[in-house]
Parts: C-alpha cells; structure tokens; sequence
C-alpha cells in the first residue's frame, strides 16, 4: 500500500518515467501522451503534503456522468478497454474547503502586505473570514458615477401579465412564468437603448427559456421573434469556441445601433460564465443588465454540498468549543453569498466609466426581500426601487432613458412605445403588451412624450389620464420641466451635458405615493405625494394620492411644507428618499441598526444649521416618531443637533463645526461658478486642473475662498466689487436673463457684496465677516444665518422665472440688508466653503477616513475657539495689549491646526483659512504658515 | 499630472482624483507603510487598477527614497512614518541575522511590487493603466510556456505535453534559446540584469507581454520564458496570474522569494475558489489505468533497450525494478478502485 513513508520515492520514479515519456514524445514514437502519471505523481504529493492536515479536507467518489467520459479519441477507447471490468468510471475528489491555507503560506513568506481588490467582493467580512488572514483595513467604495442621473435599479418581482418571476425551484418549470419573462425582455428591448445583457442563473435555464420562447403561442409572433424586432438577439454558445463570433455578432450590432441608431442588441448569456466577467462592455454596448433569476450553485453538486456541509461542521466545532463564531460563515450563508457574488459581478457590466449609464433590472421577485437585497454591491443597494408591478417600473425605465437621450440629444425624439395598458388587464395573455405599434387606445398610460408632470400622475393615479396642463405655456412636448432647467442650468456650471438631478426628486415622490404601506403608518399621517417644486402649477394629487384637506395640515404636511421651503432640489429629492427608506426598514428584521448609508443620507439632508425646524418636525412626523425600531434612527438624529447647536453665541465661526453636506456642495459649486463668473478677473490662486474639478463638480470646489488667499497680497479685495451682475461672458445667455431679475437677499451675501451696497471693509478685516462679528459681538439667531439657506436661496433664485415658488422671496429688499449683516455672510460663506473643501478631502460618501475629518475639525474648533477667548480677554485688559502669555496660547493654537494642515494637498486651504482667523491673528498665521513652507 | 498627498506619501495620479479614488488609494497607501492587509471593495468604473498602481508605486518610490535619505541620523518627521521606519529598520536587521538564506533581503532590496489579476488579458489592461502613469519601473511577466515557448517543435504542442517536452529538452540542453540564456548568464557571472536596468527610467517602456515575449525571442534569442523567471528577481513590478502564487506547485516552480513584497490581488473575487482548487485534485479511475498504462511502457522500454546504452533512461542506476515495484504498489491500488474505489481513497487519506 502506498503510505507517507514510500510516495515520496514513487513520486520520483514517476518523475522520471514522465521525463522518459516526454522524451520518446519528441521523437514522435507517442504522440499525444496524456500523462497521467504526472498527474498521478501530484496528487500523491498533496495527498500527503505534510501542511495540508485532512480535516480541511473532504473526500468524494462519484461516477462519472456520461459527458465527462473521454469521447472518441484512441486514447480514450484504450482507456476504457483498461478499465473493461468496470461498470462505469469514476471519479475520486479530494477537495480542499480551505482557502485560507494557501493565504497563509504566501503571507509565512514574509510579505509586507497582501492587498486585495475587486469590484465584487462583499460581503467583506465573509471573505476575509474564508482567507483566514488579518485584514486591517477594508474598504467598500461607491461609485464615481451621480447615481441618481446615471443608474437606475429596479426590481421587477412580476411580469408585463402579473406572473411572479423568479428561478426558484418550485416555479422554474411554470411556463406561464417562462412566457412572462419572455414578455419582460421584449418590453426591455423596446425600452432600452444599444445593447442589452441578459443573465440567466445557469446554461440550462438559458436553453429551456429559449426552446420556450421560439414556439409561437396563440399564433403570436414568438418571444424570440418579437425580441428581434427591436434586437440582434446573440445567445453566449456553450463552448468557447463560438464565442469570439457571438461577441462579434454582438458588437457588431452596437456599432450599428450608434452610428445608424438601428436598435441595439440583446445578449442572453449566464452568470459565472464565459461573458460575465473579463469582457468590457461598457457605454453603448451595455444599457441595461437584465437578472433573471438567482445564480444558486446546483445544491446536487457533490463539492457545493460538501462546502456547506463544511463550514457548517467547522462553525460548530467553534461553537462547542466557547468560541464566538461571529463572522464564520454557515453554509447556507456562503450558498447565498455564491449566487449574490455572481449577480454583482453581472450586474457589475453595466458602468464601466464616469460617463457611462445603464439600467439594471432584477427580474426576480425573491430580491423584494431585504434577505437577497442587501446582497447587492453597495453602490447599487441604496438605488434599489421596487416595482410591485411591472407596470409601475415600464414608465420609470422610459423616462430613465428619456432623460439620458434629451441630454445626448443626438437622437430624434421618436416616441419610445407606451406601455399598453389593455395588456396590463390581460392577464393571462402576455403577448398584448408587445402587440403592434399603433395608435394608443385612449385610455392608455403615459401619454407619448412624458414630461416630468405627466409621469407623476401616471405614477400616482393611473387610472386617469393627466389633465391638461394648459398653464404651461409652450405645450407639453417642448419645454423641459421646469426644475429640470434649474439643473440643467446648474449642470451646465458643473461642465456636465445637461444633466439633469431632478430624476431622484420626482420618481422619489411617485414611489412613495406608490408603494404599500406599513402597517404601523397610520393612514392619515402618511406624507402625501404633494407635489414637488417640480410638479407646482400642474395640478397632481390625482387617485386619491393626496390628502390635503381645508383643515389644520397634519403633521405630515407640515413636514413637507418645511422641507420645500428649507431644501433645495436635491435635497429635497433625498428627504424624500429618506422618508421612503424610512418606512421599508424592515420591521421584522428585529435589528437595532440603521443601515449606514440611510444615516449619511439623513445626515446630508438634516447636518446643516438652520435645519432645527425641519428635523424637529422631521422627529416628529409619525413616522419616525413611533415605531420603536427606529430609535437608533431617532438617536442619530438627535445627535445631529448637539453638533449643530453647538455655538459661541458670538461666533459664527462655529458654523465650522457643521457638518457640509453632498447636496449643498453642488449649490456651492454653482454659486461658487457665479462668483467666479462675476469677478472673473479676480485673480485666483489655483488655475489649470483644480479650476477643471470644480467644473466637473465632483470635488474641490472653488469659490470666492480660493480669491480670499491672495489679499493676503492685495490689501483689499476690491475687484470683488467691480464687475455688476450680468455682464459676464463667461455667463450662459439664459443665466445671465435670470440674474436681471431681483436678488434675494442672500445671494448678495453669497456673491461678493457690489460696491454700492457693502463698502470694502476696513483693511485690517481683509473682509473676514468673522472679524466683523467678533470686533462688534453682535448676536444673531443663527438660523437666519445659516449657510444652506443661503445655499438654498441660490436654487430658489434661478427657479425663479420658473414659475416656481421662490423661496425667501419674502425677504427684504437688498438695499435693506445692513452692511455689517452682509459681510458676515460672506464670511459664513467662506467659513461653510472652507470646511466643504476640507471635508471633500477627508470624506466621500462611503470611504472615508472619517476619524481624520473629525480630528481636524475639532482642532479647528477649538483653536478658533481659542483664539477668540484670547481676544475677548485682551480686550478686556486695560490697554488692550495683550501679553506674551496669551500671544503665546494663540500660536499654539494655530500651530495646533496647522499641523494637521501641513500637507501639500491641503496647503491652500491653510492659505484659505488666513481670512477666517479671529482679528490680529492673521499675520501670525501667515508668517506660520510661511515658516512651514 | 496632479501629485496627491496621500496620508503622507506623494502619489502622481495622471488626473485629478475623484474623492473615491483618493479614499481608495489613501487605504492603500495606509496599509503598505503599516504593513498590513487589505481588503478594497470598489465598483468597476471607479479606476481602482490606476488607483493601486499609483498608490503602489507612489509608496514605493517614497518608501526607497527614505530609505536612502535615512541612514540612521535624522528620522523622517511624523509619527506614521517613523514607527514604520524602525519597523523597517528592524525588519532589515532580522533579514541580516537570518542569514544566508536571505541574500537578497540582507542587501536590502527594495520591496517588489507584484501584481497578480485572474487572466493574462486582465494583465494586459493593467499594463495599459500603468502606461498611463509616471512610473517606469523594471516590469517582468511571468507567463506559461504555452505562452511564451519560441522552440518551432515544442510550441507546437499544448498543456502537460508541452511542459514535459520542454523539460526534456531544457534538462538535455538542447534547446538554442534555452542554451543561449545559460550562455548569457554564465557571461554576466550567475545572474542577468534587467534589460532595461540601464535605460535612464524616463526613456523606459512598459513593455507587455507580447512585447517582452518578441524583445526576448527576436533581439535576444533567449527563451523568453526562462527569462522572465530570471528577471522576476531583479524587477520592481512583476506581473503574473494569481495562480501561479496560489498553487503551490507552481509557486515552488517560480522559486520565488516574496519576503517584504507587496502583494496586490487584483479581481479577487476568485481568489478563495482559486485557492482551494489549487489545494484540491481530482482524478478518475480513468487516469490511474493511464498511469499504469504509462509505467508499463517505459518499463517495457527500458527492457526492450535491455541495459544497453539507454538504460539509465529509466533510473539513474538503470534500475528497472524500482519502476516495477511502483507499478505493482499502483497496480494493487487501481485494483482496488476497481472494487469500490474507496480502497485508493483510503490510501490517499491514510497518514
């Protein structure tokens, strides 16, 4: 018998049989040698590897199905003659369940660090679990996309005929639910654009659904035949052989469907195959990734059961031993995570670059649950909309594209094909939803070119059809909505085509007017779908939606009510988001956590000063208010306030502590545009690369701050005042219409103050509204400070000629606004602009380094805070002359913060600081700052 | 091209960096001066394989270059950096005491990046993102035999064939270009530089594989795939598909000495499959009658040449036997497979 003691001699005899094998092979005397032996000699070495103990292992014999068995061929006849006494061949695993050995030993090797990176990796915790080594750090990033213009997900748990899609066993073999499905996909390729792929769960899934879907029913036209009206149909062949020709085939299409806008492709292939990772389909080739089912690993595979049964056992032995088993995966987790990790990859197809968009579509009811959804990467996780009918998500996906083919604006504005209601009542025959393209019956939904309005109302009632909005001048087909122009507008100082951010806002509000309802919202606080800023002038409540009677508004629209006139567009959009998410937090989960992305959400919305009514009333709608699992929610949002709250009655420089926020950030970018429009001779510390951040709007803003550095120089900042509004070129024409309108106040306030209003303040100020309040102590309310009302203003203001409700519009006059008041508005300005910049350094939506953020913004704090106690107490000494003592404190202080400022990346923002210092200070700093360099 | 100061180290980046990207490479960077673990989940699209060449290299070149500045008077300011230097500085001591084993740590080789993704096509991409940024180091790829084999005979076969043809041929000295690499090396005195070691770093190319593969087999006429098992020592950044470090064998086949590398795994999702396949075997009854087939004919080989001047074909000492007796041990155990196979699987997990 073989044993340890004697393989290691066989395996060296093999050796060199294999050699002699080899060398008789090259004179030809054997060709084709398969050489098992060599094979035969690696596995004794690992069956008797002395680092591998067995019990990571697990032993299998099978017999060999029919397909694996050598077909033709000598060889294999040869073989089977050898083996002729045997019934059938079988097969011998000898499988290792450990990942983490092979790790361990790289890591034994004494590397210094063993990074891992993928697109697809969470859960992380599981795999790091499975690799058995220490990860200090972790990280799972968002992406670099604006997801609410660029993605959209949607989870189509039914079909066009209301049959629930899903490739779970008991459902697989229902032909309706094939047919349904087949439905879906025709419907896709009508709706979306280029290039479409389709994922199946396996190969066999892939083919019955084909051989289902090329038989005709009801003498219709058969699902492959309607597919192919609108597509190249590809399907991924199962031999690799074939597929360089179908990606051919594929791309061949897209190429097609670009350059003579015929209608794309369509690629049906299957997760963990051949096409789902490794091929770059990005932009056109890839529109839409569409998920047919879950990509569970066939339970009947004897090494899929073995693992599970695996890591079971090992949990248990934990377990019994005393151990936590927290983060050992069982095997029922890890047979999920298998099917999750194959869809993210999928899924993973659809961006490939900042500029790139697409749908995904998860046809597969069993992603309602929060069990399979919280399985998706986390970029798509907070995105995910549910479509409780395949006809709520139909109209959300045109207009998804729709948005995305007004902004190339390349393509003609052909009608994309309404969804046929009558089909929708056809239940048991999906083909009417794909029947021929004629005129609509009158009933239907979504009238041909949806503007924002009109998708509302086919959201919220869609029993009626939307009523004429004959208050909007130019017709419905023309004008975009109205908001969408203030983006638009917007986007167009962010250097981005157009793009418009008012998506979120809108289809937010329709899907909380169309999604059930938990039980514990009580009916009549629910928030009603009020029409958004977007929607005002178009009257929407139809279908019951809105429940704004005469009486006292309820809490809810009291809510509402405050966040329109609070918040700005995209804020708005993501309050009402929240609200939405707030309401599907899963009651029955029984967890006492929040998800973290809805707190940085609730964050971004509520973090800003001024916003203490809002949150009040937000903690108080019944909502949140109520149901006990969302007291960590209730928690966290209390928390904000002490941060907020939290002043020197006499220093608005506190603001500092407040944290910015992703929806203001672009406002600071667009005003910062103004400004920089404005005075666009001032001359600014940073051309070239950062001025090109700032226009693609994704970090780094400028505004007037970066100008502020370099009075340090100039002794006053007089260009400031020297352009009037409107006669910048660098304006675009409709912007510079809109600013001859009046101002609201605080956009003076945020723009540099024009000569004639705000006189240069005194030079020793350098303009810092933080002097100026200091130097007089005035008290103010700071709510009537507050930067993001400031912020909030600007939107207001260019939605103005609008038609829409401008904020702040009660306002005083600009003439009215004292001096003093105006600059130390600019100075919040400023202060609110320092820290967005200092933030976007430390933070991004989801990495971040947040410990970092804090540490220097405490520093911040307390210096400031230092430095001020300093002043007060000097002017409180006889003379006013300070001593050394104090000067002392002060530079300490500075020192403080300009440690944690001394990198080169945030050098400019130390410069940036210098007009934000308390009165006196300022040379200090310089000279500091001077001694650093 | 923007240079980021990322916790500390200087990285060029060949744009300006999206917030995401600078988190990203931040990590990075954090966990190579600590010399930890990372794990980085980041969507497809946000640039991570640019991010980590930049982080990476952006680490090293500061890395080597306090290396350089410090000779032990005046340590780098910071706190990160310091504790890390004197890690470092005992790191390179231990390397010194473990002895000769360690030749190459003890003169004090900076650490190699090396870079390994699933397939080679993914490679090439990375290849293509590190054009992009300012570094040029000494880049080597390693790749199979298929791939890079230049013999007109022995590229002509596929797989095992190929490898084992190769051997032999390699072991008999009678491939030209495996020979002229022997010949260059023994002219160099034990070991080949980089072919690019003396190209001033700006004027360098990224070469890919298919470059490296025609430089080596045209200009040089050495087998490029010997080669590249040569340079990997001498390289800063060595490309290769992860299989070849997570499977044992041909980990050991690379001979390979990771100490105070850093390793970068790029499109990990397969990594713990990969990992446990490479650990795992499989194999048929079907195969074990091969094997037997196969000694069969080499004893019959040997015996046929009968002692003569091939006998030491089989064995060194032209001992037949010993072959016999391996095939009667595996012919008594392929005769119990054929019962219930369970008696070769008994023999395998037997201690």
């Amino acid at each position: 018998v073989i044993s340890a003691d004697n393989f290691s001699l066989l395996v060296q005899q093999f050796e060199k049989c294999v050699a002699k094998l080899a060398e008789t092979a090259r004179f030809g005397i054997s060709s084709g040698a398969s050489f098992n032996l060599a094979k035969l000699g690696d596995a004794l070495r690992l069956a008797f590897a002395e680092d591998r103990p067995p019990s990571e292992y697990r032993l299998c014999v099978q017999e060999m199905p029919e397909r694996d068995l050598p077909g033709g061929g000598t060889g294999g006849k040869r073989a089977r003659a050898t083996l002729d006494s045997l019934a059938r061949p079988r097969k011998l695993g000898y499988w290792c369940f450990h990942s983490g050995a092979a790790m361990g030993q790289l890591a034994a090797m004494g590397v210094r660090s063993v990074l891992l990176t993928s697109g697809t990796l969470s859960p992380l915790s599981s795999f790091a679990d499975e690799l058995g080594l220490p990860f200090a750090h972790r990280l799972e990033n968002p992406h670099v996309i604006q997801p609410q213009t660029q993605l959209m997900v949607g989870v189509f748990p039914k079909g066009p005929s209301g049959s629930e899609l899903t490739s779970a066993y008991q459902q697989r073999d229902s032909d309706a639910a094939r047919l349904d499905l087949g439905n879906a996909l025709v419907n896709f390729a009508r709706l979306i654009p280029q290039g479409v792929l389709v994922f199946f769960p396996s190969y066999s899934a892939l083919s019955t659904a084909l051989a289902a879907w090329q038989r005709a029913v009801d003498d219709k036209p058969s699902v492959i035949d309607r597919i192919k009206k609108n597509k190249t149909l590809v399907v991924e062949p199962r031999e690799a052989s074939g597929l360089a020709e179908a990606i051919d085939t594929f791309q061949g299409a897209i190429k097609s469907s670009v350059v003579r806008g015929t209608g794309g492709a369509m690629l049906l292939a299957v997760c963990r195959g051949k096409l789902s990772e490794g091929v770059d389909f990005s932009d056109a080739a890839c529109r839409g990734v569409v998920i047919t089912g879950l990509p569970l690993p066939p339970i009947v595979d004897a090494q899929v059961d073995l693992k599970r049964s695996f890591l079971d056992q090992r949990r248990g032995e934990v377990q019994r031993s005393g151990a936590s088993a927290n983060g050992m995966l069982t095997g029922e987790e890890w047979y999920q995570q298998q099917a999750m990790r194959a869809v993210n990859q999928a899924v993973g197809r659809v961006i490939r670059h900042i500029n790139d968009y697409g749908a995904v579509l998860l046809c597969e009811s069993r992603f309602s649950k929060r069990k399979w959804s919280d399985g998706l990467s986390l970029w798509l996780r907070p995105h995910i909309k549910q479509f409780d009918t395949f006809g709520q998500g139909y109209p959300a996906l045109q207009r998804f594209f729709r948005l995305r083919a007004n902004e190339t604006a390349a393509v003609a504005t052909s009608d994309p094909p309404a969804l046929d209601a009558a089909a929708l009542q056809d239940r048991d025959r999906g083909e009417a939803v794909t029947g021929p393209r004629g005129p609509l019956p009158p009933h239907a939904i979504a009238p041909p070119p949806p503007p924002q309005p009109s998708l509302l109302s086919a959201l919220s009632g869609r029993h009626s059809a939307p009523p004429p909005t004959s208050d909007e001048p130019q017709g419905t087909s023309v004008p975009p909505p109205a908001v969408d122009r203030a983006a638009r507008l917007h986007a167009h100082f962010l250097g981005q085509s157009d793009t418009s951010t008012t998506t979120s806002a809108t289809t937010a509000t329709a899907m909380s007017a169309s999604r059930p309802r938990k039980a514990w919202v009580p009916r009549d606080d629910r928030p009603a779908p009020a029409p958004t800023r977007a929607a005002a002038g178009i009257s929407v409540g139809g279908g019951g939606a809105s429940s704004s009677g005469p009486g006292a508004p309820s809490a809810s629209e009291r809510l509402l009510q405050l966040a329109k006139d609070t918040l700005n567009d995209d804020e708005y959009g993501c309050f009402m988001s929240i609200i939405r998410d707030v309401k599907t937090i899963n009651v029955e989960s029984g967890t006492s956590t929040v998800p973290s992305w809805l707190l940085e959400r609730v964050r971004t919305v509520f973090g800003h000063g001024g916003r203490g009514k809002l949150l009040d009333a937000f903690l108080d709608f019944p909502g949140v208010r109520e149901p006990p699992h969302l007291q960590p929610l209730r928690d966290a949002l209390r928390q904000i306030k002490p941060l907020t709250w939290q002043t020197v009655p006499s220093a608005p420089a506190s603001k500092l502590s407040a944290p910015t926020v992703a929806g203001g950030q672009q406002h600071q970018a667009l005003s910062s545009g103004r400004v920089n429009g404005t005075a666009a001779h001032a001359p600014s510390t940073h051309p070239g690369p950062r001025s090109a951040q700032a226009s693609r709007g994704a970090a780094m803003v400028q505004p007037g701050l970066s100008k502020r550095a370099t009075p340090l120089q100039q002794p006053a900042p007089v260009s400031f005042a020297a352009a009037p509004y409107g006669t910048s070129t660098s304006l675009p024409p409709r912007y510079v219409a809109e600013r001859k309108r009046p101002l609201p106040t605080s956009l003076a306030a945020c723009a540099p103050p024009p000569r004639a209003m705000a006189p240069p303040p005194p030079p020793n100020s350098r303009g810092s509204g933080l002097a100026a309040t200091v130097r007089t102590g005035e008290k103010r309310p700071l709510s009537s400070l507050s930067t993001s009302d400031l912020v909030g203003q600007l939107s207001g203001g260019s939605a103005a000629d609008s038609g829409i409700a401008v904020r702040g519009a009660d306002r005083p006059p600009l003439d009215a606004v004292p001096p003093q008041k105006s600059a130390g508005r600019a100075g919040e300005v400023q202060a609110a602009a320092f820290m967005q910049k200092l933030k976007q350094h430390y933070t991004s939506a989801q990495g971040r380094d947040e410990t970092a953020y804090k540490t220097i913004k405490d520093t911040l704090r307390r210096s400031l805070q230092t430095l001020r106690n300093i002043n007060h107490e000097v002017r409180s000494m006889a003379g006013g002359e300070g001593g050394r003592e104090q000067r002392e404190r002060g530079l300490q202080a500075m020192r403080d913060v300009l440690v944690l400022l001394s990198t080169p990346h945030l050098a400019p923002l130390a410069q940036d600081l210098t007009s934000l210092l308390p009165e006196g200070w300022q040379e200090d700093w310089i000279r500091l700052v001077r001694g650093q360099a | 091209m923007p240079t980021y100061n990322v916790a500390g180290v200087p990285v060029d980046f060949p744009f300006e960096a999206y917030p995401v990207q600078l988190v990203y490479m931040e990590k990075v960077v954090i966990a190579l001066e600590r010399g930890e673990n990372a794990l980085l989940e980041s969507p497809t699209g946000t640039g991570k394989t640019l991010c980590l060449l930049c982080a990476a290299l952006g680490w090293r070149r500061a890395h080597i270059e306090r290396h350089r500045a410090t000779t032990p008077v005046a340590p780098p300011p910071g706190g990160l950096r310091e504790a890390n230097w004197v890690e470092d500085l005992a790191a390179s001591i231990g390397a010194d005491r473990s002895g000769a084993g360690a030749v190459t740590a003890s003169e004090g080789r900076s650490p190699r990046i090396i870079y390994a993704s699933r397939t080679h096509s993914q490679l090439q991409q990375v290849v293509r993102e590190l054009r992009r940024t300012v570094h040029r180091p000494l880049v080597c790829m390693l790749g199979s035999r298929e791939q890079f084999c230049c013999h007109p005979e022995v590229r002509k076969q596929a797989g095992t064939a190929l490898n084992a043809a190769c051997q032999a041929l390699t072991a008999a000295n009678e491939c030209s270009f495996y020979r002229r690499l022997q010949d260059e090396k023994r002219k160099q005195g034990g070991s080949l530089p980089h072919p690019q070691a003396s190209e001033p770093e700006a004027s360098r190319a990224v070469p890919d594989i298919e470059d490296f593969k025609s430089h080596a087999e045209r200009r040089l006429e050495i087998c490029p795939f010997y080669l590249s098992r040569e340079l990997q020592a001498s390289s800063d950044v060595l490309f290769l598909p992860y299989n070849y470090l997570l499977d044992p064998k041909s980990r050991k086949a690379l001979n390979i000495c990771l100490q105070r590398d850093v390793l970068i795994f790029d499109e990990a999702h397969n990594v713990d499959k990969v990992c446990a396949d490479a650990a795992s075997l499989n194999l048929t009854t079907i195969e074990i009658a091969g094997a037997v087939r196969e000694l069969d004919r080499c004893i019959d080989g040997a015996r046929n040449r009968g002692g003569g001047a091939d006998a030491d074909a089989v064995d060194d000492d032209g001992d037949v036997s010993n072959v016999s007796n391996s095939r009667s041990l595996l012919g008594a155990a392929s005769r119990d497979t054929r019962g219930t196979a369970r008696g070769f699987a008994s023999f395998l997990v037997s201690p």
